[in-house]
């Protein structure tokens, strides 16, 4: 039953994302002579904080928890925030922006669940293989 | 209680009605700030010299932003500003548009969402542009007012709104039309004030509008204001430098690419904007060599290096 439904819905899922992701993509950089304006400046610092915040986030001990009893590796998960790209980043630290201070494990999971979206999503593009019934796309 | 308050706000006719959606969209999950976002002891202060201007009709939006610029001393002309902000087909104006006719008259627009930092800032001596939306959130009447006081002891917040200067609001009913507009305030300083709630990131995001907005010589003093906030700020620095550049002061700037070198050595960033500023100075060697530490360093942006260095090249007139 599992097996069907992977089949049947996961290869045209696969090509609507990667659809998306590419118009997503394209263009962010083009080298330029020219003076580096202070915007560009500003967002890079503003991703490289981001990738701090979900770095320390997945350092946090009752996240690590979560994640064991998911059976993800902590040490493997810092090398995937690694290779999420910095809108991806983003995306998840405005999550856990969402967060209230002191959440509870509650909303911790549903944290990290996102996270599992977004590592399907990485796994489908073929930059990361966390899950064994996705197929790359390359 | 909420609509005798609604009736001394001025009512139908003057309520300030516009359309701006993503509020809508926005106002939906935010929880209740009030009273747990005060410090628990009664505090007030009340800035009791704010210019009050009357709102004509719908008119709201223009006369508090005419309010915050003549508080800090510029000369306001509120037909203009009328004509920079209110879009007559909507009967009112958009929290943007305000914004970027602060920024039009070289004034630092800084955004804020929350009693703390309106409370920060009342202290720190600036009146407070809020939004409130004074129906309810399936019959909207928005609403710009003024927050020139508050008063914890007395449960109390003082607004200059619409055609009543000094206007006493309870604070529970103003939570809850605040809270309808997702706490939507606003500050106007001029750019060497930094404002009593400022972060870092967040004052150099409104620096950097105003620099878009081609306010080169404000922005390039608002990025001044934030290194002596936060002096390893990197990108203020870099900021300073590139306003500097734009408004003509070469020398403020290579002081500012400098001084952002030395923060990040193994960035060139800042080499690579302080070779081009070197080269239109007429210090076309000091700029080949600076840009050839940047080409150094690699990273993502060496190409970008490269083709500055082609550029200083080419634009290098040979001496004779």
């Amino acid at each position: 039953m599992k097996k069907h439904m992977v089949r049947y819905v996961g290869k045209p899922l696969c090509l609507l994302l990667a659809v998306c992701f590419l118009t997503v993509d394209v263009g962010i950089r083009t080298a330029q002579a020219g003076m580096i304006s202070t915007e560009t400046v500003l967002a890079t610092q503003a991703d490289e904080d981001a990738r701090t915040q979900v770095s320390a986030f997945f350092a946090r001990e009752d996240v690590q928890q979560v994640m064991t009893r998911q059976g993800v590796a902590a040490d493997e998960v810092a090398s995937r925030v690694a290779s999420l790209s910095d809108a991806e980043v983003m995306r998840i630290a405005n999550e856990l922006d969402q967060l209230p201070a002191g959440a509870s494990l509650g909303t911790v999971v549903g944290a990290v669940l996102f996270i599992f979206v977004v590592l399907l999503v990485t796994d489908i593009l073929g930059y990361t293989k966390v899950f064994t019934f996705v197929q790359p796309i390359r | 209680m909420i609509i005798t308050q609604l009736k001394s706000a001025g009512g139908r006719r003057l309520a300030c009605a516009f359309f701006c959606s993503f509020i809508l969209i926005a106002g939906g999950c935010s929880t209740y700030q009030y009273p747990h976002a005060l410090s628990p002891e009664a505090q007030r202060h009340h800035l009791t010299e704010v210019p009050f201007f009357a709102q004509e009709e719908y008119q709201c939006g223009p006369a508090a932003l005419a309010m915050l610029l003549a508080w800090n001393g510029q000369d306001v002309s509120l037909p203009q500003l009328v004509e920079q902000v209110y879009s007559p087909e909507l009967k009112g104006s958009l929290q943007p548009s305000i914004v970027a006719a602060a920024r039009r008259q070289g004034y630092l627009a800084y955004p804020l969402s929350g009693w703390s930092e309106l409370v920060a800032e009342l202290h720190g001596g600036q009146p407070v542009m809020i939004l409130q939306n004074l129906g309810l959130s399936w019959y909207p009447r928005w609403h710009y007012a003024v927050v020139i006081g508050y008063d914890q002891g007395e449960q109390k917040v003082l607004l200059h709104s619409g055609v009543y200067p000094g206007m006493q609001m309870s604070m529970g009913v103003f939570e809850r039309t605040w809270r309808r507009a997702d706490y939507w305030g606003l500050v106007v300083v001029p750019p060497a004030v930094l404002p009593g709630s400022a972060t870092e990131t967040a004052y150099l995001t409104a620096v950097v509008g105003l620099e878009r907005a081609r306010q080169f010589s404000a922005a390039a003093t608002a990025y001044l204001t934030a290194t002596k906030a936060w002096p390893d700020s990197f990108v203020a620095w870099i900021g300073a430098g590139n306003s500097s550049y734009q408004a003509g002061d070469t020398a403020t700037a290579i002081r500012s690419f400098r001084q952002a070198a030395a923060l990040q050595p193994d960035n060139g960033i800042p080499l690579n904007n302080l070779a081009l500023v070197l080269a239109q100075a007429g210090r076309a060697e000091e700029a080949l060599t600076v840009i050839d530490q940047a080409i150094a360093q690699g990273g993502d942006l060496q190409e970008v290096f490269r083709q500055t260095r082609q550029k200083i090249v080419a634009d290098t007139v040979p001496a004779e």
